[in-house]
């Protein structure tokens, strides 16, 4: 049953411009979305999304611009006033309270009281009502740390649902999620829109977009590029539009070109971490892309994290160009040339309280074991990777914080790339990156494949895995179920192994 | 933000350039710096009362008092250091070690700051005078009181902070009083810091080691500084003569668990002092090197009297 | 390239110098006679105590800076004044060879601290206020409460490096801050303890070798304790177990005014240095305005909090 849509416009966008120091994030950027439609907000990163989203949510002020709520001027000062509004936000980083009950974080900051005392009872029952219409399975006591990622995420989206909201903003909220909650928060939003209530929806997944929306507004560099009918426009359109230009078709390699003929550069023999993964054995060989794919929990972040060296191997052997590698920290493993990009790059890739060029040469520097910083020299090579990758900063001598998800991944890639690795693992490489980057991160896989390197690609993002990869290794609660190649690497049979015991 | 601090910077020179400007404009005010031991030893309060009451009498003078928070030899040395470098007009000290401090004070007068001592001297130093109580011969009284309530015989224990040459002297005045009585036995001497609370720690500890105890002496007020370090003491077995007579001692001369306290010129250390250093400052040297202020010995028979006398000094007089 | 002004150490010095102005100001006396505050002896006398604090406060900021914090400078200075000053008094040891033991006394407690923090993985806070209770009580035990008298036995008009004596603790204070100041900007090294106080896990991430980092930066404050501890005794003559009682929170609120933060990853040495300036004027310039002084705790309780927001509105501002 669609929702009645209507020309009304319930939100308006107006001219919002703002900078980040000489960066200018958004251009006078003006749409509008409708009462009870379901909006889409689509765009390469540094295309400004996050940006107008925070100013939408008052955290960050425009420059110049207004935004009109019903034909009104909103003046967002703090998050609690848009809350206050009814402008329900749901974020993509995780921004749950690890040590407080579904219930605290549902109302944290906004208690129930009366008269300075919690109502916890009243609480527990909204939580409760909240959940069953979520149709989540968790007690309203339990810790939220004991919750997996994915019903983390649909316990923000509860959060900004507790409270009445008139418009409900997603940013990427499917990043973490597997296709079954994907369905399953489809199917609330869905609810959602039947009863009124307005979708702003941000995402890269351009298939979601189609599913859920019915306008798609396209930004790009910070401007407004245009605003699609769902039902007359087709996915490649969208994103031509995003990007600006056309991308190239994905080159497959020959088994020349993957160097199959010599032994291969990555060796893994029976490799285990309990609880974690046991006896996994896979072979990369030099320019090779191999795709690691499983669903959360198959031990694939352990997996890459124990031949970074960050853990020790309880059982199995690492070897490299044929020599064992025993790494017990990731110092070790640099210097034997294992590069790992981590998952979580704010938490594990980069050093927000040291300039982007710091981080760029730090990895570098620190295996060669050299004494002194060369500033001059290393200016120079940061400012050549920044080129060469193509990642969008008024500098190198400003930290990382004010540079879009994709650009900072791109300083983590960058920084491992600059160390030429023989053997590149990356986590989750393009998780929270947009299209546009997400091409540019692939071309950069290749390249260094291409070059010599053995890549080691982990991901739970099926479609980018069947995109890259070579070969897919795919694992499921610690163990290798099986490698998929070629014609028989099909969406169905990745993921009949992720999911299905196989019968040994 | 640079603007900012230029004009923070702008102000600041102005300011300095209008010293004309200054609320205190009088002639030529006389800065005596007056020194305790430490600030946290309750029966100098007095004395800092004493001296900016004849600080306010003269009119020209401005007292600055200062020492550290809680003894401590080398900060006392630290803040005397700064008023030589302060050039104040005059320096008037109870020194934790006179002896430690005697070159420091030499420094001082060397420079042209006159010094004089109160409660606690440094007696190799050069400094003007000294106004305290005759330490030996008040210690004297202390040892010869013990032997008169005790009838000669008994166990005795005292209580003292070693290092201080005021307190060594009336220590040494005390054991010259007690070996009158062949019959009194020192059992142990306590050294307590001039920790107030190791005081009543102590006290607890000796009463407890020795069941017999006749009597404790104490060449300092900290036991009688606060109401609970003598209430292990029994009175009717253990006397109890101790120094200094700052409240609560009296009310416990009163209710009999003290027997005899032997009183300072609290006030007087702080106003003769400073009378000493404005006599100085104006030519007149003061009549001798050790002025001694005297003692008042308190019992209950006199106590009501020393109260009545301590209120009109308090009040002003 | 950064402007002198978006420097940190500018608005601590830009402190510093206001500062001295208000007090000259304020203290400014009549008629001719010498500024009591403004004089070249009240301010080498400034200097001279200040450095003992500064010596310490490079260790410790370093310690800051890596994301850490040390509890101990205060305990290790009076262990290793107390141990110096027994060699030479007691047992009759030349001047050097028992300050350097000293020194030395430090060095063991900054690995002592370093393994509880490394090793037994226990929180510097806890790490290293245990250790500071350790020290503390092995120096009374030492000590047994008496205390050395080094000056007595120090030759009158001795002078160390044929400097005037109250020369000795500045000038080791500037060779050091500056030293530390050059190490922590221009080396590597530096630039580890930098990025292991930013993100301990981006900077193992990154190949960083976190517990060398971690170790040095304690034994480094240990050693630098040990000689502030050292000076200490020297300049002013006595060895006793309960030197530098407190010393170490004046000592972190100087690294906090000169611009460190206690979640990690900011800071300087010299920042730190011209911290305990600040404070030093204000100890030596309070007690001379009549009835003040019984406030200086609390001014300086007052100026941490200010500079400290301060600090955090500017870095907002930047973001």
């Amino acid at each position: 049953m669609l929702a009645r849509v209507t020309t009304e416009a319930a939100l308006q966008f107006r001219q919002i411009t703002r900078s980040f120091g000489a960066v200018r994030a958004l251009r006078g950027v003006t749409f509008s979305v409708a009462a009870g439609e379901a909006h889409a907000l689509v765009g390469e990163n540094g295309a400004g999304k996050s940006t107008l989203l925070k100013i939408l949510a008052g955290i960050v002020q425009p420059d110049a611009g207004e935004i009109l709520w019903h034909g009104r001027r909103l003046h967002l000062d703090s998050p609690r006033e848009a809350l206050e509004r009814g402008i329900g936000m749901v974020y993509q980083e995780m921004l749950s309270f690890p040590n407080l009950s579904v219930t605290g974080n549902i109302f944290a900051g906004r208690e129930l009281t009366r008269g300075g005392r919690l109502r916890n009872a009243e609480m527990r029952e909204r939580t409760t009502a909240l959940l069953a219409e979520l149709h989540l399975a968790v007690s309203p006591d339990a810790p939220a740390d004991s919750l997996s990622a994915a019903h983390r995420q649909l316990l923000q989206v509860a959060r900004a649902l507790a409270f009445e909201c008139e418009i409900l903003v997603l940013d990427e909220p499917t990043t973490s999620l597997t296709d079954a909650e994907t369905d399953h928060l489809f199917a609330v939003l869905e609810r959602l829109k039947a009863r009124g209530v307005t979708l702003l929806y941000v995402s890269h997944r351009i298939p979601e977009v189609f599913r859920l929306c019915d306008r798609i507004t396209v930004l790009r560099d910070g401007a407004y590029v245009d605003t699609f009918e769902r039902r007359s426009v087709s996915p490649e359109r969208i994103v031509r539009a995003m990007v600006g230009r056309e991308l190239p078709p994905r080159a497959v390699l020959t088994k020349e070109q993957r160097h199959e003929d010599q032994p291969p550069l990555l060796s893994i023999d029976g490799l285990g971490r309990r609880p974690w993964f046991n006896n996994v054995s896979l072979q990369v060989h030099a320019g090779e892309i191999v795709g690691l794919f499983g669903l959360v929990g198959s031990g694939r972040s352990e997996l890459l994290e124990t031949i970074f060296g960050l853990y020790r191997a309880e059982a199995g052997r690492v070897r490299v160009a044929g020599e064992p590698v025993n790494a017990s920290s990731p110092r070790e493993a640099a210097r034997a040339g294992i590069a790992l990009v981590p998952e979580e790059r704010q938490r594990q890739g980069l050093l927000f309280n040291l300039t982007i060029r710091h981080n760029l040469v730090l990895p570098d520097r620190t295996i060669r074991g050299d004494l002194v910083v060369h500033t001059a020299r290393e200016r120079r090579e940061a400012q050549d990777l920044v080129e060469t990758w193509r990642i969008k900063t008024a500098g190198v001598e400003v930290p990382p914080d004010a540079l879009s998800g994709g650009n900072q991944q791109k300083i983590v890639v960058a920084k491992w790339l600059a160390t030429s690795p023989r053997v590149l693992l990356l986590d989750e490489p393009t998780k929270g990156v947009d299209v546009g980057a997400k091409f540019e991160i692939h071309e950069i896989i290749r390249q260094e494949a291409s070059r010599g390197a053995a890549c080691l690609v982990a991901s739970s993002d099926l479609p980018e895995v069947l995109a890259i990869a070579d070969r897919i290794v795919v694992m499921r609660e610690g163990r290798i179920q099986g490698q998929l190649a070629g014609a028989d690497a099909t969406e169905e049979a990745v993921m009949q192994l992720a999911t299905h015991e196989i019968a040994s | 933000m640079r603007r900012l601090w230029m004009v923070a910077v702008i102000a600041g020179l102005a300011l300095s350039a209008c010293s004309g400007a200054k609320p205190a404009n009088a002639p030529q005010r006389l800065r005596f710096a007056v020194m305790p031991k430490a600030l946290d030893i309750p029966v100098f309060n007095y004395a800092k009362i004493g001296a900016e009451r004849q600080a306010k009498e003269y009119g020209d003078v401005d007292i600055l008092w200062n020492a550290p928070a809680s003894a401590d030899q080398l900060k006392q040395k630290e803040i005397l250091e700064s008023f030589i470098t302060q050039r104040v007009d005059g320096i008037a000290i109870s020194s934790l070690n006179g002896d430690f401090l005697t070159d420091t004070i030499n420094k001082a007068i060397d420079s042209g700051i006159p010094v004089v001592t109160w409660d606690s001297d440094a007696p190799k130093s050069k400094r003007y005078a000294f106004y305290g109580v005759d330490d030996l011969a008040s210690g004297r009284i202390m040892g010869e009181e013990a032997v008169r309530l005790l009838n000669g015989k008994g166990k005795v224990a005292i209580i003292t902070s070693v290092g201080a040459t005021n307190l060594e002297r009336r220590l040494q005045g005390m054991k010259e009083g007690l070996s009158k009585a062949p019959g009194i036995q020192i059992v142990e001497i306590f050294d307590i810091k001039e920790d107030t609370v190791r005081c009543a720690e102590l006290i607890a500890a000796g009463t407890n080691r020795y069941p017999d105890l006749s009597a404790w002496l104490s060449t300092g007020g900290w036991p009688v500084f606060t109401r609970n370090a003598l209430a292990v003491v029994d009175p009717a077995k253990t006397k109890v003569i101790s120094f200094d007579t700052i409240q609560p001692a009296l009310d416990l001369l009163r209710e009999g668990k003290v027997n005899v306290l032997i009183g300072q010129k609290y006030f007087g250390w702080g106003s003769e002092a400073v009378k000493l250093l404005y006599d100085i400052k104006h030519g007149k040297m003061p009549a001798s090197p050790i002025i001694d202020s005297g003692v008042d010995v308190v019992t209950k028979e006199n106590v009501d009297e020393y109260a009545a006398k301590w209120k009109k000094m308090e009040s002003g007089s | 390239m950064k402007k002198l002004w978006q420097f940190r150490e500018f608005s601590t010095v830009v402190i510093l110098l206001l500062e001295i102005l208000f007090f000259t100001w304020w203290l400014w006396p009549e008629g001719n006679r010498t500024h009591p505050f403004l004089n070249t002896g009240n301010g080498l006398l400034i200097l001279k105590y200040s450095s003992i604090y500064g010596i310490a406060a490079v260790g410790a900021a370093i310690v800051i800076i890596s994301g850490g914090i040390d509890l101990a400078p205060g305990a290790v200075m009076a262990l290793a004044g107390v141990v110096g000053a027994q060699l030479f008094v007691v047992r009759g040891w030349p001047l050097a060879p028992a300050m350097l033991t000293g020194v030395l006394v430090g060095l063991a407690s900054g690995l002592f601290t370093a393994a509880l923090i490394v090793l037994a993985r226990l929180p510097p806070f806890i790490a290293t206020l245990g250790v500071m209770g350790i020290t503390r009580g092995i120096a009374f035990i030492i000590t047994e409460g008496q205390y050395f008298d080094v000056s007595s036995h120090l030759l009158g008009g001795w002078r160390p490096f044929g400097l005037p004596a109250d020369w000795m603790a500045p000038l080791i204070l500037v060779v050091l801050a500056l030293g530390f100041q050059v190490l922590m900007t221009t080396f590597q090294w530096g630039r580890a303890v930098f990025s292991v106080g930013g993100n301990e896990t981006a900077a193992l991430f990154s190949g960083i070798a976190v517990n060398r980092i971690k170790t040095s930066v304690y034994v480094l404050s240990g050693i630098l304790a040990a000689i502030s501890g050292v000076v200490l005794v020297l300049v002013q003559g006595q060895g006793k177990a309960d030197l530098a009682t407190g010393y170490e929170l004046d000592i972190i609120a100087s690294s906090v005014v000169g611009g460190a933060s206690l979640a990690g990853g900011r800071g300087s040495v010299v920042g730190a240095v011209l911290g305990t300036l600040i404070f030093g004027v204000l100890r030596n310039a309070l007690p001379q305005i009549p009835g003040a002084t019984f406030y200086d705790r609390l001014i300086v309780g007052l100026v941490v909090i200010v500079i400290v927001v301060v600090d955090q509105l500017l870095l907002k501002r930047r973001a």
